[in-house]
């Protein structure tokens, strides 16, 4: 039988023998404690995989994948009010509970796993393989719970979290409001009536100092959901204006709040997206007044990038195996279609690219479980030091992944040829689903924009200076480091002169300057497990082979950038 | 009272994919070459079982033989939700399927009250798919092939469903029974059997399975199986040039001789 983590032999890889358990598991676990399950780093390591082997890759390959397309035909509906899933969906969804998949990363005490976020990373890309919908279930709810887990108060954790965990509960999050989109400081200051008003806020009763919502959000995976947490204007916009005077909320599911549509859509149809209509609705405080974009959001954000960088990446998978399965099978001039030196290069490069977004995603997520670690540590140094890190390459990261296999399942497609457009195959369900992944959570260009600051100030300096310190004994790896080193060279200087550069030639430029960061970072990566691995070899050595001059003309077009629309 | 299940869950040699060499020169078995897993058929036994659990309530105990190999079949029973699992043992070495089926007898007859024993009908070891036969056979209890689905339960009697030709059969049995679970369990949705449970999983890692001793008086052998390897057959091969016609006329001579 297929099974979805064993079979991805580059993911095993990376879990098995990339990923530094020791580190995380030494902030995240107090081994000998009675709480602690595992003795030691190694049995916990073992435990992991196993698990990622049966159930996660089990269930994905044998009982999601073969429900993906009845998901996608059928689709959410809407009716009277209510949103109704499709039979694939709930029986994927009571596999899910029955797996006791649904809290893997909550905290023990309350039910859950406490999976490190690097397993639940490869969870969620093993699942999204299966199914990229089911992600908006499986996937958004450690964001949430996780969200409640660190910054609610003990009450609203005892009474949500072991119903997350068991998966009675699905959560959703509210954020974006009809005018609030990337600009989530532009939430609404007040209803504006109370029959179809846009815009959210929240207020207190004096007396009893019971919250209460109303307003619209657009836009809410799984609104329907719920545990919904809802970022809302609480303060009074003449004292506190724009993002200072938003808070967050927990609203559990009850006739105040209402689902008045969902939205028909290009792919994930196995997801309702779900316009809220909150009226006057009870609602608890989650953390500090004021602090519901700065922190709490900012948090949630985080958890739900590399959340998103694993779907696609469970997408861009599919995509991959597909177009490999039938380049193998296809024949046209009396040859395997595979053969062909176009397709042939094709399907290397789509490889590669997997390939070098997953060294990414999952080094990104190794330091955003150690700033987790350090912060439940109280280890304040180490909490600054992970937190820069994981700021800066979580928004990169998000952009490549989704970019990546966007554009790997862009050629799966054309691998195809004519039958890739035709509902018969899988990639052309999965071409629909992989789009919105560099939109949702923040849009490719949002990324970019939270990112370039960080790279002009020298926030992943440390981080590649340390790579590229590294010495290589193998004489091959050797001249490779060298070829990436002076791709290095040029990227600093391209950050040198940016520093000179205003707010928005930054901004402008971004793409190739995050193109020129990001290639290079995963270029030292993947040369680091060419030394584990001898297949990373060639893909180290194909990836390099291209890098200088993608770097070189990226470097160009900054040189040469113009700030213009060209409108006639 | 609920029902008490026992499932045999066995562990036998992964054939797909195989790849490379796996038999050494004089034809045995390469070492390490064949990985194995939980048998397949075995695995929709205990999927019957826990559906029975879900359906009726039901203590689940699955049984093995002998030590594990690579996979620990017992603990992903557990896994999966058995409440129990016990494991025999014995030199079974050289044992046939009617010495196998009287070791996991005895093993089942250790448990006290079972109401059901489930086992699947074939499995790629030393396959004769008989050792439902022999355990009834042993216990002395009915059995029923090919068991696709359980119709109805009571106390004292199971009514079993089996795909026949142009149809179904409905085979009441008292119980206790012997039922062999054949392969068309999983034609609906769900497909496949269900997977370990995360939390069980976490928490039966280390469970200690106890082990059936055989019994103070051996079980006699009933055949002696001696195993004897087939050297495997070389062959030569050649091209000729197809555009050749005394190379393919010569090609086709030395065939026919040689047949």
């Amino acid at each position: 039988m297929a099974n979805y983590y064993t079979d991805n032999k580059d993911l095993a890889f990376i879990v098995e023998r990339v990923v530094d358990w020791p580190a995380i598991l030494a902030l995240k676990e107090d081994f000998g404690s009675p709480d602690c399950p595992w003795s030691g780093p190694d049995e916990a390591k073992a435990t992991f995989v196993e698990m990622l082997r049966d159930p996660v890759g089990e269930i994905a390959a044998n009982r999601i994948a073969p429900r993906a397309e009845e998901v996608d035909d059928i689709g959410c509906r809407f009716d009277a009010g209510r949103v109704i899933f499709p039979d694939a969906l709930e029986r994927n969804l009571k596999d899910l509970r029955d797996a006791q998949l649904m809290g893997m990363t909550i905290p023990r005490r309350y039910g859950g796993l406490q999976f490190p976020e690097t397993v639940y990373t490869a969870a969620i890309e093993i699942i999204s393989q299966a199914d990229a919908s089911l992600m908006n279930f499986f996937g958004l709810q450690g964001g949430i719970a996780e969200t409640i887990a660190q910054f609610a108060s003990e009450e609203l954790k005892e009474r949500y979290l072991p119903r997350m965990s068991t998966g009675e509960f699905t959560g959703a999050m509210a954020l974006t409001e009809p005018d609030a989109g990337s600009d989530l400081a532009a939430v609404q200051t007040r209803a504006k009536d109370a029959s179809g008003g846009e815009g959210i806020a929240a207020r207190q009763d004096p007396t009893t100092g019971q919250w209460t919502i109303s307003g619209t959000k657009r836009f809410i995976t799984n609104g329907c959901g719920d545990v919904i947490l809802v970022l809302a204007r609480s303060e009074d916009p003449e004292k506190k204006g724009g993002g200072r005077g938003l808070s967050f909320f927990l609203v559990e599911k009850n006739p105040r709040v209402r689902v008045r549509r969902i939205e028909h859509k290009l792919g994930i149809h196995g997801s309702p997206t779900c316009e809220l209509y909150f009226d006057e609705c009870p609602a608890w405080l989650i953390g500090a007044r004021g602090m519901g974009l700065a922190r709490y959001t900012a948090w949630l954000m985080l958890a739900a990038r590399l959340a998103i960088g694993a779907q696609a990446l469970g997408i861009a998978q599919a995509a991959l195996a597909e177009a490999e399965a039938y380049a193998r099978q296809r024949e046209q001039f009396g040859r395997p279609i595979r053969e062909m030196p176009q397709v042939a290069a094709m399907l290397a490069d789509m490889r590669m690219l997997a390939e070098a977004a997953r060294a990414v995603l999952y080094a990104t997520s190794e330091i955003v479980d150690l700033h987790q670690g350090a912060e439940v540590r109280g280890l304040k140094e180490e909490t600054r030091r992970y937190g820069r890190l994981a700021e800066a390459l979580t928004p990169i990261a998000k952009y490549y992944t989704t970019e990546a296999a966007n554009r790997i399942c862009y050629d799966s497609l054309q691998v195809h040829g004519g039958n890739g457009f035709m509902q018969e195959y899988p990639i052309e369900r999965l071409y629909r689903d992989v789009r919105i992944t560099n939109i949702y959570e923040g849009t490719s260009q949002i990324q970019i924009n939270w990112a370039i600051p960080r790279l002009v100030r020298g926030d992943l300096d440390d981080l590649m200076g340390a790579l590229a310190a590294r010495e290589y004994a193998d004489a091959d790896l050797a001249r490779l480091h060298q070829e990436v080193l002076r791709s290095y060279e040029v990227y600093k200087s391209v950050i040198a002169w940016l520093r000179e550069k205003d707010n928005s030639f930054r901004e402008m430029t971004g793409p190739q300057v995050i193109d020129i960061f990001v290639e290079i970072y995963a270029a030292f990566l993947l040369l680091r497990h060419a030394e584990l691995w001898d297949h990373k070899r060639a893909v180290a050595a194909r990836f390099i082979r291209r890098l200088g001059p993608r770097v070189a003309m990226n470097r160009d077009l900054v040189l040469n950038a113009r700030l213009e629309t060209l409108e006639a | 009272m609920p029902h008490t299940i026992a499932v045999i869950a066995r562990e036998v040699w992964d054939t797909r994919d195989l790849t490379g060499q796996i038999l050494d020169e004089a034809g045995g078995l390469r070492p390490g070459a064949l990985q194995t897993r939980f048998d397949p058929e075995d695995l929709n036994a205990l999927e019957l079982a826990l559906r029975i659990k879900d359906a009726h309530g039901a203590r689940v105990v699955a049984v093995g033989l002998g030590a594990p190999r690579q996979v620990e079949v017992l603990r992903e029973c557990l896994y999966r939700g058995a409440d129990a699992a016990v494991t025999a043992t014995g030199d079974l070495a050289a044992a046939d399927t009617a010495a196998h089926a009287r070791r996991l007898a005895g093993a089942v007859r250790s448990l006290g009250r079972v109401d059901l024993l489930l086992v699947g009908t074939a499995v790629p070891d030393d396959d004769n798919s008989l050792l439902a036969r022999h355990l009834a056979a042993e216990l002395g209890w009915p059995a029923v092939s090919w068991v696709d689905a359980i119709e109805e339960l009571a106390v004292d009697r199971v009514v079993a469903r089996r795909a026949v030709e142009m149809g179904y059969e409905y085979v009441e049995t008292p119980l206790p029974a012997v039922l062999a679970v054949g392969v068309a369990l999983l034609e609906d949705d769900p497909r496949a059997p269900r997977p370990a449970k995360a939390m069980l999983k976490l928490k039966m890692k280390k469970a200690e399975i106890p082990t059936v001793p055989a019994t103070d008086e051996p079980a006699p052998l009933t055949l002696r199986v001696r195993r004897e390897a087939v050297p495997p057959r070389a062959i030569e091969t050649a091209t000729v040039d197809p555009e050749n016609e005394a190379a393919l006329r010569a090609m086709l001579d030395a065939a026919l001789k040689g047949a």
